[in-house]
């Protein structure tokens, strides 16, 4: 029985399975580098073990010697793919030792076949052999010795120079796994490198006589090697059933929440979406989702803003937040707020728009609902602000009904003249179509504040404007009741996003408020007569508007009530004008507030909006 | 020329009442406020006069207008005011006719109810200039008799008889007599009704002392 060609052919036999076990098959980053190079490691050492197999059974000098040439261009392998591991695995090393280290080596094995032949022999003159493992085997017999082994010596002490400096690296700064890694394979291959430099050294020299033995220590450290990879790869598998339950964990979330999760690849345009995720957005379980399939989900007149804002949030500034309905293939429509964050590759590009949508169509249809009763009710009271201002509105609009028909029949007059004056007739026609403007404009305002069409509600506003707008269908009030009103216009306002005819609601609302508050206040005459003021003005990124009156002012248990619906201090007041301005005010992201004042007398109401 | 004042806060208003008075032959004269229309009246009145005021206004309104118009005249027949509004306000116009309105107009008007309602406050303002100036007569006549002669007509226009009134006055029955044909004479009037409007007109009351018939 042969015992060593079964030695060696178990030992390759189990070092080609590590090697394949570590093949870093399509995959990239410097595990997979320091995966390869252990793989070059198990390689060289199998061949290794080829080219002592050679020695050992060596017939003739020539052959040993040959044997010895090949084995130092197979170690020059090994060397790379040893310092290779630890550079890549440990990433501690010094950049000068490793160039330093594998130039020796690869000057060595230039060397090996360049000056007599090998590395270690000018000329191998005799064999003898000796009982190894019950066999008999090839031992080194007479030499002549190349000085050029040196070379190859002192780049075994680089290479260990290297792999030591690394390792304390490792050590100093690593965590515990990363410590016990530097130990295990740093200390192994110095060791390897020690054992066999100095046994070759040993053997060349004469002081020992022993068959070439060189991969088998080689193979103690590649079996090291292997079982601290293994190690990995059992801690990845716990890592993948430990992933695998969360991801069902995930799922079970997901759907119970019924959560879309998705992932947009921005490369491929590829979105990866969930189980619960297709059926949240009606699509069909094997569809490849890409945007476009995406953007065909989201109703028609949410997929320009549900685009923009998914493209914004591709610049990566701000994470994703968007809220859109999308049509269901039967129809049906389903209210989705989605939410993502981008993810970015290593140059910072945006790789991946990972998220989550869920359905909120409920809590969007009761905000609706919610807002179509708040406009509902802001219509009625504006329904009723204008019933107030009936009456002077009616005189309004008579004024210029009178002119007209009173130009109108002394025109007619005029034509019954020899010559009629037409130039008077002119200024009279002018006046005519003046005044029919001025009614139309009187009845624009009134028409703007009953009408129950949808409001627009951003309109770039200067609020000076509809402070007049609300003046003028106020002006026969005011006339009316002989009351003393300053409006005092601020300078450069700038303009406000919300909606024209409520913000007049609001300000009717207000200025009628006063008005009947200072009606409780006795005249003194002209310019002393309580007055209702209007200011307005730009602060601190606000626009503001100012309603200050002369009148009482509030009792102080109303103070706290005033917005309150149905707190009312007037006779026959439903008290609902403050609540309503109020909120109008905060859809439009404003406040409406009062102002309790030192002053003896007087209401002030500050209205705010954003600029 | 008889004048219309016209005073309305809206100058387009003003302006087609101005054509409307003028066509008809009036003298048109326009005030945007009663400040100014107070400011420019004259104290008295030499041809008739109408003013036409808008009741709401701001600073002074019309009924205030009026009251102060009536105040201005010292003694002189008032100048009729015509009110017209844009909403017919019930008290206000209450108190406008009760302070001696015309009339009162609805805006808008017809140019007819408004030549109308001025012809009717110009006929008035005639009547009262036309009588203001009867009475301003009368108490010249007035002027001139002694303090007798008026003691005598105090008496006669309470219709007592010569001889009442001289035993009132302590003198002979002759002597009231030349009394009384001298007052029938300096006042211009051949019977003592035709005095007695006259005492009236001028606000001439009896001096007696409860010797009224009736």
């Amino acid at each position: 029985m042969s015992w060593i060609p079964v030695i060696w052919s178990a030992a390759s036999g189990m070092c080609l399975m590590l090697a394949l076990m570590h093949f870093p098959a399509g995959q990239s980053g410097p595990r997979s580098r320091a995966n390869l190079c252990f793989v070059l490691m198990v390689l060289s050492v199998i061949s290794l073990g080829g080219a002592e197999m050679m020695a050992l059974y060596a017939e003739t000098p020539e052959t040993y010697s040959a044997a010895v040439r090949w084995a130092h261009l197979i170690y020059g392998f090994w060397v790379a793919g040893g310092l290779g591991f630890v550079h890549f695995s440990f990433g501690t090393g010094t950049n000068g030792l490793l160039f330093v280290a594998l130039g020796l080596r690869f000057l060595a094995v230039v060397l090996n076949f360049t000056t007599g032949e090998s590395l270690h022999f000018v000329e191998l003159t005799g064999i003898e052999r000796v009982i190894f493992f019950g066999e008999e085997v090839a031992i080194l017999g007479e030499w002549v010795a190349n000085p050029w082994v040196r070379i190859g010596q002192l780049g075994a002490l680089v290479q260990i120079a290297y792999v030591i400096d690394a390792s304390l690296r490792l050590w100093r700064n690593g965590s515990r796994e990363q410590r016990r890694h530097a130990l295990l394979i740093g200390g192994n291959i110095v060791l390897f490198i020690l054992v066999v430099t100095v046994k070759s050294a040993l053997n060349s020299a004469g002081i020992v006589r022993a068959p070439l033995l060189v991969s088998f220590p080689f193979l103690m450290l590649v079996l090291v090697i292997g079982y601290d990879l293994s190690r990995e790869v059992r801690r990845a598998a716990r890592i993948t059933t430990e992933l695998e339950k969360s991801e069902r964990r995930l799922a079970l979330a997901a759907s119970s929440a019924r959560l879309a999760l998705w992932e947009w690849h921005l490369e491929s345009d590829r979105i990866w979406v969930s189980k619960s995720g297709k059926s949240l957005y009606g699509l069909p379980e094997e569809e490849e989702v890409r945007f476009e399939s995406f953007l065909a989900t989201v109703h028609e007149e949410d997929r320009a803003t549900a685009e923009k804002e998914a493209r914004v949030s591709l610049e990566g500034k701000a994470p994703l937040a968007s809220e859109y309905r999308i049509v269901l293939p039967d129809g049906g429509v389903r209210w989705i707020a989605a939410m993502g964050r981008l993810e970015r590759g290593l140059h910072g590009e945006g790789t991946l728009l990972r998220g989550v949508s869920i359905d909120v169509t409920s809590r969007k249809i009761a905000e609706l609902e919610n807002a179509r009763q708040n406009r509902e009710l802001s219509h009625l009271s504006r329904v009723g602000l204008l019933g107030e201002l009936a009456g002077s509105l009616a005189h309004e609009l008579n004024q210029p009904l009178t002119a007209i028909l009173g130009n109108a029949q002394v025109g007619r007059r005029y034509l019954t003249d020899d010559s009629p004056d037409l130039q008077e007739l002119g200024e009279i026609l002018d006046d005519v179509i003046a005044d029919t403007k001025r009614a139309d404009s009187i009845m624009q305002g009134m028409r703007s504040m009953v009408k129950k069409d949808f409001l627009p509600e951003n309109e770039s506003l200067d609020l000076n404007t509809v402070a007049d707008e609300a003046m003028s269908l106020l002006k026969g009030e005011i006339a009316a009741r002989g009351a003393r009103v300053e409006w005092l216009p601020g300078s450069g306002l700038p303009l406000v996003k919300a909606g024209r005819v409520e913000l007049q609601q609001v300000f009717i609302n207000l200025i009628l408020n006063g008005l009947d508050a200072i009606r409780e206040v006795p005249k003194k005459g002209r310019d002393a007569d309580p007055a209702v003021c209007i200011e307005t003005k730009y602060e601190n990124g606000e626009v503001i508007v100012i309603v200050r009156d002369d009148g009482p002012g509030i009792p102080a248990a109303m103070e706290n009530r005033l917005f309150e619906p149905f707190a009312t201090t007037k006779e026959g007041g439903l008290g609902l004008g403050l609540s309503i301005s109020r909120a109008i005010v905060r859809r439009f992201g404003g406040e409406l507030e009062y102002v309790p004042e030192d002053a003896p007398a007087g209401a002030t109401f500050r209205l705010s909006l954003r600029v | 020329m008889e004048t219309v004042y016209i005073i309305d806060d809206d100058p387009s208003v003003l302006r087609s009442l101005g054509r409307v008075v003028s066509r008809a032959g009036y003298r048109g004269e326009l005030f945007a406020s009663g400040e100014e229309f107070l400011a420019a009246v004259p104290r008295s009145f030499a041809t008739a006069a109408c003013v036409v005021v808008d009741l709401q206004m701001p600073g002074l309104d019309g009924l205030e207008l009026q009251r102060r118009l009536n105040r201005l005249d010292d003694g002189g027949p008032g100048c009729p005011v015509v009110f017209v509004s844009g909403n017919g306000d019930i008290p206000a116009t209450v108190r406008a006719m009760r302070q001696g309105a015309v009339t009162f107009l609805q805006k808008p008007f017809d140019e007819d109810e408004l030549l109308g309602a001025i012809g009717e406050g110009l006929a008035k303002h005639r009547r009262l200039l036309a009588e203001s100036s009867k009475t301003a007569e009368v108490k010249s006549r007035i002027a001139t008799l002694s303090r007798r002669e008026r003691e005598v007509m105090g008496w006669v226009i309470t219709g007592a008889l010569n001889k009442q009134i001289a035993a009132e006055l302590g003198i002979v029955e002759q002597t009231v007599k030349v009394h009384r044909s001298r007052v029938m004479e300096k006042m211009g009037v051949t019977s003592v009704a035709e005095l007695v409007r006259q005492c009236d007109l001028a606000g001439f009351f009896s001096g007696g002392r409860g010797l009224l018939p009736g």
